[in-house]
C-alpha cells in the first residue's frame, strides 16, 4: 500500500527558534498547533503547494467539506481510545466496530475531496484507489455481520437468586412494560423510560460470551482479520486540517475589517518587496485601526535602517515584515496588498530582553546573541531583525557597535532591518526609513513608514496636538472654560 | 382533560375586570354566614358566585347538578365522603413523590427504601383506581340526570369497566407488598456502544434455569429425561464495584417503575381532584336551599330565557337570612321590559330604596352562579357584566389618594365606563350626592345616557329628582311607597 499523502510536507529544514515567533507576537495570534508548523519553513515547491491549498480552502465549498470532516476526525481520534478504556472483552468489540464505522465513514469523506486542489485530490485518490476499495468493501461486510453478532448479547435476562444467572432473554416484557401497556390502554400517558449509560460489568461481560460460545467465536475470527491494520492513519489529517482551517479564519476575521491577503509571488532572486503590509499582532491588542506599509528590501537596498519617533509605529513595521514573511516561508498568504518574496534560508531577530541571564550583563548578552546570530546566518541567504540592539551602551559605544554588526551584515551579504533610536544612523551610507505623518488620514493622526534622508528629529509638536495639549488646543480649551 | 362540576369545559371562565368588593357592597357575604359557618367553605362560595357566567349553558349546567344534589336524598354527602378519601389519598401521594424527591435528591436511595415507596405507590393507585370505581357504583346507584355528572359517570366507567383496569389493580396489588424475593430479577439491554440501556424489573416467572452445576454433581439422574434445559450462565460478582454497579441499576428500576406508577396517580388526581374544592360551592348552596326551605322562604331557579327582567316577590336574601321572622321581610317586584333602559328608584331615606337595589343585584348575581333566588318567580336575562357604585365614605388618606369623595366616585365611575360595555348591568346607590344637586344631576344624567346608548342596563337609586325630568326616555322610574313597597 502507497504511502499516506499529506497536505503538510517538509523537507527537515531546521526549525526557526520558539523565542522568533514569540518576538514578533504570532503565539498572540495562533494556537501552538498552528505556531509548530510555522516554525517549520517548507521550501518553495512546498510553499506554492501549500499556497494552492489555502486558495482552495477560500472556497466555501471546500471549507465546509473539511470542517465536517475534521469533526469526524476529532471524535474518531476519541474513539480510538475506546479499546483502550474498555473494561471488559464485550465491551472492546464494541468499541472495534464503532471505529471501523467511523473508520469507513471517514474513508468516504476523504475520497471525496477530489476536484478541490491537486493536494486534496491526491488525497482522495488515495483513498478512493481500488485496493483502499476493496478493503473498504469487506470492512464494511464485516461491520453489518459484527453489528448482527453483538445483537445477540444486546438483552438478557439477569436473576439474584441463590446464585446469580444471566439467561437469554425469554420475557414477553418487563414489569414497566407490561404496566405501560395498561396505562396506555386505560387512557394514560407515561414518561419514557429512563435510559442508563451505566458501563456493563466484567463480569456479566464473561457470562454472556459464555453463554454464547459460538458468537463468541464468530466475532473473535472477525476481529481476528484486523488486528494488523493501522486504523489511526486518518488521524493525522487532524493538525493538518486545523492548520489550514485556522489560518483561514483569520483571513476571514481580517477581510472583514478591510484587511486583504495574498499569495506572495516566490521570487528566484534576494528581495523583499511588498504592498500595504499590515501587523496583524495589533489585532490581539484590539487594535482595529490598522495602518498598512510598503516595504522594499532588494538586493541592490537590502539593509534599512528605521528610525524616529516613539509612537511612530517603528516596532509595529518590523514585526509585520517578520510576522509576514515567516508566514510566508510556511505557504500561508500574508497580509498584504502584494507580494514578492524570496524564500529566505534563515530569519533571526534580535529584540531586547529583560536581563534574565545571570552570568552576563546587558549588553554583553546582546553582544553574544549577535554574534551567534551571524554565526548561524553565515553563508545562508538571511533576513535578520534588530530591534533598539546596544541600545542599552552609552550613546557613543552603542552607536560604534552597531557600526561593527552593521559592516558585518553588509559584508556577509544579509537582508536586515535595524530599528534604532541612534540619530547617527543618519549619516551612514545605509538607507534610513523613518514614520511620518499620514497626510492623507486628518483625522487619525497616524504614520506612514517612508524612505528618508532627513533628520530624525521628534515629532513632538504632532503629538501634542494629536492629544490636543498643542498651545492652539490648549488656548481654545481655556476659551471655551472661559479663563 | 380536568373534570369540573362549576364548568361544562373544564375551563373556568367569569366576567373580567369585577370589583372584588361587590358582594360586599350588597351584603351577600353577611347573608351566607347566616348560611354556613365553616369560613373556608363560604369563602369559596363566594368567590365562584362573585365570578359570575356570562353563557347561559354554564348557569344551567351548575342549575342542573344543585338539582341532582337537592333532590337525590344522602347522594352529595356520599358523593363528597368519596372524594374526601380521593383527596386523602391525593395528599399520600404527594407525601409518598416527595419521599422519593428526597431520596434522589440526597443520593441516599437504597433498594429498600425505594422499595417502600414502590409499595406505597402502588397501594395509593390501587386506593385511587378502587375510588373511581366506587364512583361509578354510587352514581349508578343514584342516576343523576344533570350533564355534569353525566360526564363525571362516564370517565369513571370508561376507566374502571375496562378490561385492563382489574389488570392494573391486580398489577399494583403485586407491589403493594414487596418481600425481597419480588425484586430480584431484571431485563438488561444494552445499546451499540455496550452500555446498560435499559435496566427494569422482571416477573421472576418469566426466568427459567437450569443450574450446571447439578448436573455436575450426578444429580441429573434424578431429573426426568424428557425436562427443558435452560440455558443459563453463572454470573460471579468478583469484580470490585460490580455488586454496587447492580445495586445502583435495582434502585434505578425499582424507581422506573414506581414512577410510573406515580404518573398514573398524577393524570388521575389532576383529572378528578378539581372537583373537590368545587364540592364547597355545592356545600354552602344545598345548605342555602335547606335554610330557605326550613325558613319557609320562596326560593326558585330563575329562567334565563327571556331578555327583560320579570320578578315576583324578590327578596333581599340578608334580611331573610338574619332576622328571626323573615315572613316579615317585605318582597317587591320588578320588571324592566326588554327594551328599557334602566330603572331610577326615588324616595325618602329609610324607605327601602337600597334594600331594593340590593335585592336586585343579588338576584342577578345568585342566578349567574346558577343558584336559586330568593323570589316566587323570577325571570333574569344574564349580563356580560355587572359593575356596582354605591356611595361610600372618604377613601384612607393615605399617599397618592389626593381626590375628595366627588373625585373618588368619579375616578371609579370613569374606570367603569373604560370596561363595561354593552350587554352590562351597572347598579348604582346614591351616586354623585356629594356635589350639587344640579352638577350631581347633570353629571348623572350624562352617564345614565350614555349607559343607556351603549346597551349598558342600569339601576339607580337617587335622590337627585331631577333626573325624572332629564332622563324619562326609555328608563322606568319608581318610587317608594308605604311600607318599604316600591311602586
Amino acid at each position: 500500500m502507497k504511502t499516506t499523502p499529506r497536505l503538510l510536507n517538509n523537507r527537515g529544514n531546521a526549525p526557526l527558534p520558539e523565542q522568533l515567533l514569540t518576538d514578533f507576537q504570532a503565539h498572540r495570534l495562533f494556537s501552538a498547533g498552528v505556531l509548530e508548523v510555522l516554525r517549520s519553513p517548507c521550501g518553495e515547491d512546498e510553499i506554492l503547494r501549500r499556497q494552492q491549498l489555502f486558495d482552495a480552502f477560500e472556497k466555501s465549498e471546500c471549507r465546509e467539506k473539511i470542517k465536517d470532516l475534521l469533526s469526524l476526525l476529532t471524535t474518531y481520534r476519541k474513539t480510538l481510545y475506546l479499546p483502550n478504556d474498555a473494561q471488559d472483552v464485550l465491551e472492546r468489540w464494541h468499541a472495534e466496530v464503532h471505529i471501523w464505522e467511523e473508520y469507513l465513514q471517514i474513508c468516504s469523506a476523504l475520497s471525496a475531496l477530489s476536484g478541490l486542489c491537486p493536494a486534496l485530490d491526491e488525497v482522495a485518490r488515495f483513498y478512493g484507489n481500488a485496493e483502499k476499495r476493496e478493503f473498504s468493501e469487506r470492512l464494511s461486510q464485516n461491520v453489518l455481520e459484527m453489528r448482527e453478532l453483538l445483537r445477540t448479547f444486546h438483552q438478557g435476562l439477569l436473576a439474584f437468586w441463590e446464585k446469580n444467572w444471566v439467561t437469554p432473554d425469554n420475557a414477553p416484557c418487563d414489569e414497566f412494560d407490561e404496566f405501560a401497556t395498561y396505562a396506555k390502554n386505560l387512557g394514560f400517558s407515561l414518561p419514557a423510560k429512563k435510559k442508563h449509560t451505566a458501563r456493563i460489568e466484567p463480569a456479566l461481560s464473561q457470562a454472556l460470551c459464555a453463554l454464547y460460545p459460538d458468537i463468541t467465536k464468530q466475532v473473535e475470527e472477525i476481529l481476528c482479520q484486523y488486528e494488523t491494520v493501522d486504523f489511526r492513519e486518518p488521524i493525522s489529517y487532524i493538525s493538518e486540517f486545523e492548520f489550514f482551517l485556522e489560518i483561514d479564519t483569520l483571513n476571514r476575521k481580517c477581510a472583514e475589517m478591510g484587511i486583504p491577503h495574498c499569495y506572495p509571488k516566490v521570487s528566484q532572486t534576494p528581495l523583499y518587496t511588498v504592498k500595504n503590509l499590515y501587523d496583524v499582532s495589533l489585532l490581539s491588542k484590539n487594535c482595529t485601526n490598522i495602518v498598512p506599509n510598503d516595504g522594499e528590501f532588494t538586493q541592490k537596498d537590502p539593509f534599512f535602517f528605521l528610525t524616529g519617533t516613539n509612537g511612530g509605529g517603528k516596532t509595529s513595521y518590523l514585526r509585520a515584515l517578520g510576522l509576514n514573511l515567516i508566514l510566508f516561508l510556511s505557504g500561508c498568504p500574508i497580509f498584504a496588498a502584494a507580494a514578492n518574496i524570496y524564500p529566505f534560508a534563515y530569519i533571526a531577530a534580535h529584540f531586547p530582553t529583560d536581563e534574565r541571564f545571570t552570568q552576563m550583563g546587558r549588553l554583553e548578552e546582546e553582544l553574544f546573541r549577535t554574534e551567534e546570530i551571524l554565526a548561524q546566518a553565515k553563508e545562508k541567504k538571511a533576513f535578520l531583525f534588530f530591534n533598539e540592539t546596544y541600545s542599552s551602551a552609552d550613546e557613543q559605544k552603542g552607536f560604534e557597535l552597531l557600526l561593527q554588526l552593521c559592516e558585518k551584515i553588509r559584508i556577509a551579504g544579509h537582508f536586515c532591518l535595524y530599528v534604532t533610536h541612534f540619530p547617527g544612523v543618519i549619516q551612514t551610507s545605509f538607507p534610513v526609513l523613518t514614520p511620518q505623518i499620514d497626510e492623507k488620514n486628518n483625522n487619525a493622526r497616524t504614520y506612514k513608514i517612508v524612505k528618508t534622508k532627513g533628520s530624525a528629529s521628534s515629532y513632538a509638536a504632532d503629538i501634542l496636538k494629536k492629544y490636543k495639549l498643542d498651545r492652539a488646543s490648549l488656548e481654545e480649551r481655556q476659551k471655551e472654560n472661559g479663563t | 382533560m380536568a373534570l369540573s362540576i362549576l364548568y361544562p369545559q373544564g375551563a373556568k371562565s367569569g366576567m373580567p375586570d369585577l370589583d372584588p368588593r361587590i358582594l360586599y357592597k350588597l351584603s351577600l357575604d353577611r347573608a351566607f354566614a347566616e348560611v354556613c359557618a365553616d369560613i373556608k367553605k363560604r369563602e369559596y362560595f363566594l368567590e365562584v358566585t362573585a365570578t359570575p357566567v356570562p353563557d347561559r349553558a354554564t348557569v344551567e349546567f351548575r342549575q342542573d347538578i344543585l338539582k341532582d344534589f337537592y333532590r337525590l336524598s344522602g347522594f352529595f354527602e356520599r358523593f363528597a365522603s368519596l372524594y374526601a378519601e380521593l383527596e386523602e389519598l391525593h395528599a399520600q401521594n404527594k407525601d409518598v413523590k416527595k419521599t422519593g424527591f428526597v431520596l434522589n435528591l440526597s443520593g441516599t436511595a437504597t433498594a429498600s427504601s425505594k422499595k417502600s415507596v414502590l409499595e406505597a405507590q402502588a397501594l395509593c393507585l390501587k386506593r385511587t383506581l378502587l375510588c373511581i370505581r366506587s364512583f361509578d357504583i354510587l352514581l349508578e346507584n343514584y342516576a343523576p340526570c344533570s350533564a355534569g355528572l353525566t360526564v363525571f359517570q362516564k370517565t369513571c366507567r370508561e376507566i374502571c369497566r375496562h378490561p385492563d383496569f382489574e389488570k392494573m389493580l391486580a398489577f399494583c396489588s403485586k407491589y403493594e407488598y414487596l418481600s425481597a424475593s419480588n425484586i430480584r430479577s431484571f431485563r438488561f439491554t444494552l445499546d451499540d456502544a455496550c452500555r446498560i440501556e435499559h435496566y427494569e424489573l422482571t416477573d421472576n416467572q418469566h426466568i427459567h434455569v437450569t443450574d450446571p452445576d447439578l448436573k455436575q454433581k450426578g444429580l441429573n439422574i434424578f431429573r426426568r429425561t424428557n425436562k427443558e434445559v435452560f440455558p443459563c450462565q453463572r454470573l460471579v460478582l468478583s469484580h470490585p464495584g460490580s455488586a454496587e454497579k447492580y445495586r445502583k441499576l435495582t434502585v434505578e428500576a425499582i424507581s422506573d417503575l414506581s414512577g410510573a406508577l406515580a404518573a398514573v396517580a398524577k393524570q388521575i388526581f389532576e383529572t378528578f381532584s378539581p372537583i373537590y374544592r368545587e364540592l364547597d360551592f355545592y356545600f354552602v348552596a344545598l345548605q342555602y336551599m335547606r335554610v330557605l326551605s326550613e325558613k319557609n322562604i320562596p326560593f326558585c331557579f330563575p329562567d334565563l330565557s327571556k331578555r327583560g327582567v320579570c320578578i315576583r316577590g324578590l327578596l333581599d336574601p340578608y334580611l331573610c337570612l338574619s332576622v328571626p321572622n323573615p315572613q316579615k321581610v317585605v318582597s317587591n317586584d320588578v320588571e324592566i321590559p326588554e327594551n328599557c333602559k334602566g330603572l331610577l328608584i326615588f324616595g325618602n331615606n329609610g324607605s327601602g330604596k337600597t334594600v331594593f337595589l340590593r335585592s336586585f343585584g343579588c338576584a342577578q348575581f345568585l342566578a349567574q352562579a346558577g343558584l336559586p333566588v330568593l323570589a316566587e318567580s323570577a325571570e333574569i336575562p344574564l349580563c356580560t357584566q355587572i359593575a356596582a357604585q354605591f356611595s361610600e365614605a372618604e377613601k384612607e388618606f393615605c399617599a397618592g389618594n389626593d381626590a375628595g369623595r366627588f373625585e373618588q366616585e368619579v375616578r371609579e365611575l370613569s374606570e367603569m365606563v373604560e370596561t363595561l360595555k354593552k350587554g352590562a348591568l351597572v347598579l348604582l346607590n346614591e351616586t354623585f350626592q356629594s356635589t350639587s344637586y344640579t352638577e350631581g344631576g347633570e353629571a348623572l344624567c350624562d352617564l345614565l345616557n350614555y349607559f343607556g346608548n351603549c346597551g349598558i342596563r342600569f339601576v339607580l337609586v337617587s335622590h337627585l329628582h331631577t333626573l325624572e325630568e332629564q332622563c324619562k326616555t326609555d328608563v322606568k322610574i319608581l318610587h317608594t311607597a308605604q311600607k318599604y313597597k316600591i311602586v
